[in-house]
């Protein structure tokens, strides 16, 4: 397919996409505040931390003070994989108030979220990560939703805790973008993903189904895919506020993103009957699609733009090693009526650039964050692109090649390279 | 579900009429800039009877410099403009016609301010600039940025552009008079120079001629 084909399909799509987000949104705007609850329901939060001493008293302090009648909730904090630090020592000062704190020496998220599954009567089980906090009145936002028994889990708004350099501001305004994302699709029934920092289940699905994938490094990614492949619904409350300390270094950023797109491969792949069935509404037919068909054009823009920007840097490399100053190349640009040029491809952009707006602005609005965006925004404009295609490419070259990856206390090798020796060998 | 189907149909036809949009818009563009290349052809030839004006003028009064400024600025603005239609890479063969055309009354203009430094005694310095694509001289674009700031300096500095891989017999002809082998090249009253000049460079050696 020639380069042009490409841009314009891509194009398409990202705006077809776009209007049909927007028109779902216009639709039911109207039906954007939570149901309230009518029967309050037994609730377990749990805390799986390995390695959480900075962040772990004030996520058991924030658990603690949700407002929530106190006879209908209980709260375990399970120290997991041998925490090298004071994570559990500071847990268990909370037992006093009632907290349950085990330490397991396995490690993994899973494990202890299985453990706690096995052990709670519970009817609504909640995840909470130990770098998690939420507002007060987040229970009572969410789990109205469970008002209708299809509903088998739901997720809040999350939000960036702090916002004290680029990293962190541009992931506040990524989040802000997926909240509204994520009420679009709850209205289309394709929630395909739900914070695994802080998320509402129904015990009951896993009693029918099982608990959580302990071989998955993103068992909640696995767990959404799988309460639709039950067909079940996922909902979300974008009134309620999570807050989650994100990566302020790039590098952590980086594999905190390889982890989690690792992850989408992996459940895609095994769930891909799922998200590519008629049978499963505009989550098979167009949400999952153009989820994938979306990273494979940004990838693809991504090429485009450093193969510009390389050919940028040898322009002013000759420039510079000629004598002259580099400056003289910004003299080509022309500002007269004459070298304005409109084409289908910067109307569409102007577009999209127009509707993520909206879509940001809307986010912002619904779920009642104050934080300021403007150089969050300016950075998403400009960096996203560039991150989130190599976080990506990152992703998928370690699906193919990537040897031995550790994420917490989670071992990761299930590359197909690393799969295909050892098949060989046996 | 038929609600769901409404949905998707109202984005899909609204998609269409954004593309329909945008294509005629973009059309429009282009028609515009067809325009402007048309436009442009037809200023040049005007232009070209002009010189032939001036010329019949060489005979009567050549020392009268009045409508020079204007044609140097006139030819100065073709000259950018049809870099960026070249750039853009849009209706090849027209650009290349209106190239050639170009290049010949640059030619003319480089005679004629020769035979005007002759008769009147005036000391307009010329430049002629060679030039490659950019796959062969990554310089180029800068060294043509530098003869710019040199132009905008010194209004009395004639600077003619000429694409070394041309096929045009004029310009061929120049390049074997002058035997100019690599780009980029400059030719600064009549002497020949190869390889990059900078803004300040350049002065000098005006100077020194």
């Amino acid at each position: 397919m020639s380069s042009i084909v490409f841009i314009y399909v891509a194009l398409f799509i990202t705006t077809f996409t776009g209007l049909l987000f927007l028109i779902t949104f216009f639709e039911n705007m109207n039906k954007m505040s939570n149901p309230g609850i009518r029967k309050y329901p037994t609730v377990c939060i749990v805390i799986p931390a390995h390695n959480e001493e900075p962040s772990i008293a004030s996520t058991i302090e924030s658990a603690m003070a949700i407002d929530y009648p106190k006879n209908k909730i209980e709260i375990f904090v399970v120290e997991n994989g041998e925490s090298k630090d004071r994570t559990y020592a500071i847990a268990k000062k909370y037992r006093k108030y009632g907290i349950k704190v085990i330490s397991l020496k396995k490690g993994g998220k899973g494990h202890a979220m299985n453990y706690v599954l096995k052990k709670t009567k519970s009817e609504i089980f909640i995840t909470m990560d130990a770098d998690t906090f939420a507002d007060k009145d987040v229970l009572k936002k969410m789990l109205g939703y469970f008002n209708n028994p299809d509903v088998m889990a739901v997720a809040p708004t999350m939000k960036s805790k702090t916002n004290e350099n680029l990293s962190q501001k541009i992931q506040n305004i990524e989040y802000l973008v997926g909240a509204f994302l994520r009420k679009v699709y709850h209205f289309l029934d394709s929630v395909y993903v739900t914070p695994g920092a802080f998320t509402a289940y129904r015990k009951s699905f896993f009693d029918k189904y099982g608990g959580f994938d302990t071989k998955n490094i993103t068992e909640d990614i696995e767990m959404t895919l799988r309460i639709q492949a039950k067909r079940y619904k996922i909902a979300n409350a974008i009134d309620a506020s999570v807050y989650t300390i994100t990566p302020k270094k790039m590098n952590t950023l980086f594999w905190q993103r390889v982890r989690w797109y690792l992850g989408y491969i992996e459940s895609t792949i095994q769930y891909r009957k799922v998200l590519f069935s008629t049978k499963h509404g505009y989550l098979g037919t167009v949400i999952a699609p153009t989820a994938i068909a979306s990273i494979v054009y940004m990838i693809y823009l991504f090429v485009i733009l450093v193969g510009e920007g390389i050919k940028t840097v040898i322009d002013i490399f000759y420039a510079s090693i000629s004598g002259t100053n580099p400056l003289l190349l910004l003299q080509q640009i022309k500002l007269t009526p004459f070298y304005f040029h409109v084409s289908i491809v910067s109307f569409v952009a102007v577009l999209a650039i127009i509707v993520s707006l909206l879509m940001f602005f809307i986010a912002k609005s619904y779920s009642s964050d104050k934080s300021d965006y403007k150089v969050g925004y300016l950075g998403f404009s400009l960096l996203y692109i560039f991150l989130f295609a190599v976080w990506w490419i990152s992703a998928i070259y370690y699906k193919i090649f990537g040897n031995e990856l550790r994420f917490g206390g989670v071992v990761w090798r299930n590359s197909l390279v690393s799969n295909f020796k050892l098949a060989y060998n046996k | 579900m038929a609600k769901g189907k409404s949905k998707v149909v109202a984005a899909l036809s609204l998609t269409i009429l954004i593309f329909l949009s945008g294509f005629v818009l973009g059309n429009l563009s282009v028609s515009s800039k067809l325009g402007l290349v048309q436009d442009l052809q037809n200023e040049i030839y005007t232009e070209s009877l002009g010189f032939e004006v001036l010329f019949d003028m060489v005979e009567t009064n050549l020392c009268d410099e009045s409508s020079l400024g204007d044609i140097n600025y006139h030819l100065t603005d073709f000259g950018e403009r049809l870099s960026y239609l070249e750039e853009k890479g849009d209706e090849q063969e027209a650009v290349k016609i209106l190239k050639n055309q170009y290049n010949a009354l640059e030619i003319k203009h480089f005679l004629l301010i020769n035979k005007i430094n002759n008769e009147c005694g005036t000391k307009y310095s010329t430049i002629l600039y060679f030039y490659g694509p950019k796959s062969e001289c990554r310089t180029c674009l800068t060294q043509g940025l530098e003869l710019s700031n040199v132009k905008s300096d010194n209004h009395d500095i004639m600077i003619y552009s000429f694409d070394y891989t041309s096929g045009f017999a004029p310009v061929r002809n120049l390049i074997n008079t002058y035997e100019i082998e690599r780009v980029p090249a400059l030719v600064i009253d009549g002497i020949k120079y190869e390889g990059y000049f900078t803004e300040s460079k350049i002065s000098g050696l005006i100077d020194s001629n």
